[in-house]
């Protein structure tokens, strides 16, 4: 006769994020969406990677300069339904999920649906950037229409300190 | 050289949310199946190649701890390999090499997952995201494959009836397959217009659904071959290929890694022509659109016309170059396992014991998976004939 157990894993978490994200994430907190250049083959990339993955040179992560906040949606899904069950209490949340000295940002829960997922070619860059778009935009999106970023009041160096893009 | 290597047993679990067996059950019940295939027993085996996607989906981190006496892993060789959705294929290839090396004779490769003991498999692939870009908004798996589809319609002109007749023609086709978990009788295009939107543009009918399963192949070297079946499916090429993540000028919709891994495949197996001399394929379509871009990749179109291919009828169960005769991942998907289906489904139709989905005189088929990122890529071609 077969049974069927129930338990729980809780697990907080703390993940390191390098030189090269830790100098892109503080552009975030200032406003900055920072290009960072390939030393080797001179291709820039917003959002930066560990590695170039063109021709596999490490990063600076002085080597960064703030691009503009304007570039071309390359694609995008409309989240519209919730493919995670109920939403757990923000309490729940924190206690679960974040470490107290990242502040309060829910970061394993999406958004209520509907929103939308971006991928932007900001202008400068050789890749893409996966965001946010929300709102009256979610009707208005169409691939290669032009896209702007939209900043939060309060930064605290963190991918979300962009709130989301939108439609120009 | 390479020894050459042969497909000699294989063991399939039906697709379905089972609470019968536990995880290492699952994993035995596939291996059982695979010996008494080929009437091989346990002292046999020489090697095993594990794997096993994510561990988030049952919760049991470093499974082959639990499951390696299961699959007979006891004193000897076990391999654990891991590449997300790929994993399946990844582990059929691992097994292959450890074979072709001549440091093994026999080698069982085995995969699987019991997807619905946790209680979100996409809270689980939202863990995949990286937790500095991207998780903070990922939907799962299929709000990235739906970015990929939206680039893929908007870019060809085509649109969402295009992944839909995938998932028709596929359900259909399940319906012959006892080992599929949908089979949906009266499966039509306007009743999958009709599902509900999940992640523009894909719906409900675009999705796969989540299953338990294992999968289990016994690769032999070419000297122990005969000894063991008169009906062996060999082994024409085994390639992978990691796209990579997020490089310059990165097209979800024009996957530059699979066309890399396809055009060393059939060079290998000396294939000029794949629509032509293909006989079958199977694709990992977790995701209905992505049969129309594999297609592409695969070189059975060009790049921008798998639409039209789906259009013409060709990949269907009857035309000239099947596609997913078994109804493929989207009406089967444990991850774990489903690379390994697509494999050992091209092997059962080289060996003609397909069953009810047998393409006739099948020669050549080829296994397809992908996972991580959409950007890791396997490639598997058997034929009837020795190499």
């Amino acid at each position: 006769m077969s049974r069927v157990l129930d338990w729980d894993i809780t697990v907080p978490f703390r993940w390191t994020c390098g030189p090269v994200y830790g100098r892109f994430l503080g552009g975030l907190k200032e406003k900055q969406l920072l290009g960072f250049e390939c030393p080797r083959c001179q291709e820039v990339y917003c959002p930066p990677q560990d590695i170039c993955p063109r021709c596999g040179g490490d990063f600076d992560p002085e080597q960064c300069r703030p691009l503009g906040e304007e570039g071309d949606l390359v694609s995008f899904t409309v989240v519209e339904a919730n493919l995670f069950g109920p939403r757990p209490d923000d309490e729940y949340l924190r206690r679960r999920i974040h470490p107290a000295d990242l502040g309060e940002h829910p970061l394993l829960w999406p958004p209520d649906p509907p929103y939308a997922i971006v991928m932007v070619r900001l202008d400068g860059a050789a890749n893409n950037f996966l965001h946010l778009a929300r709102g009256e935009d979610l009707s208005r999106l169409q691939v290669g229409c032009r896209m702007r970023a939209v900043w939060k009041e309060e930064r605290e160096g963190f991918l979300l300190d962009l709130d989301r893009f939108t439609v120009l | 050289m390479a020894t050459k290597v042969a497909v000699v047993g294989i063991g399939m679990t039906e697709n379905k949310s089972r609470w019968d067996l536990s995880l290492p059950g699952l994993y035995r019940l596939a291996y059982q199946r695979a010996l008494e295939d080929c009437g091989l027993k346990s002292e046999d085996i020489d090697a095993v190649a594990f794997g096993h996607s994510p561990e988030y989906f049952e919760g049991v981190n470093h499974p082959e701890k639990w499951c390696g006496e299961a699959v007979g892993a006891l004193n000897k060789p076990l391999f654990r390999v891991h590449t997300g959705g790929t994993v399946g294929g990844s582990v059929a290839i691992a097994a292959y090499y450890l074979v072709a090396s001549g440091k093994f004779e026999v080698v069982l490769a085995i995969s699987g997952n019991k997807l619905n003991e946790t209680s979100s498999a996409q809270i689980g692939l939202s863990t995949v995201y990286d937790p500095i870009m991207g998780r903070q908004f990922a939907a799962g798996a299929p709000s990235a494959v739906a970015v990929q589809a939206s680039k893929y319609y908007s870019q060809y002109g085509y649109n969402e009836d295009h992944g839909l007749m995938v998932a028709v023609k596929n359900r259909n086709n399940a319906l012959k397959n006892p080992y599929a978990q949908l089979r949906i009788p009266d499966y039509t295009l306007e009743g999958a217009r009709n599902t509900p939107m999940l992640c523009h543009p894909l719906r409900l009918a675009d999705m796969c659904p989540t299953s338990d399963a294992a999968c289990a192949m016994i690769f032999a070297a070419e000297h122990r071959v005969e000894a063991i079946t008169d009906n062996p499916a060999w082994v024409l090429s085994a390639v992978a290929v990691n796209e990579g993540i997020n490089y310059v000028d990165r097209d979800w919709s024009k996957p530059i890694g699979l066309r890399k891994a396809a055009e060393l495949a059939y060079e290998r197996a000396g294939i000029k022509d794949p629509r032509r001399e293909l006989d079958v394929v199977e694709v990992y379509d977790a995701f209905s659109v992505q049969e129309l871009i594999w297609y592409e990749g695969l070189k059975l179109c060009d790049w921008g016309e798998g639409g039209r291919l789906m259009e013409s009828g060709a990949t269907r169960m009857e035309g000239d170059i099947p596609v997913n005769p078994s109804g493929g991942t989207l009406c089967a998907n444990s991850i774990g396992a489903s690379a390994m289906f697509r494999k050992a489904e091209a092997a059962l139709q080289v060996m003609g014991r397909a069953g009810e989905h047998q393409i006739p005189g099948v020669r050549r088929a080829l296994g397809h998976g992908w996972g991580g990122g959409i950007q890791f890529h396997t490639i598997m071609i058997f034929g009837k004939d020795k190499p």
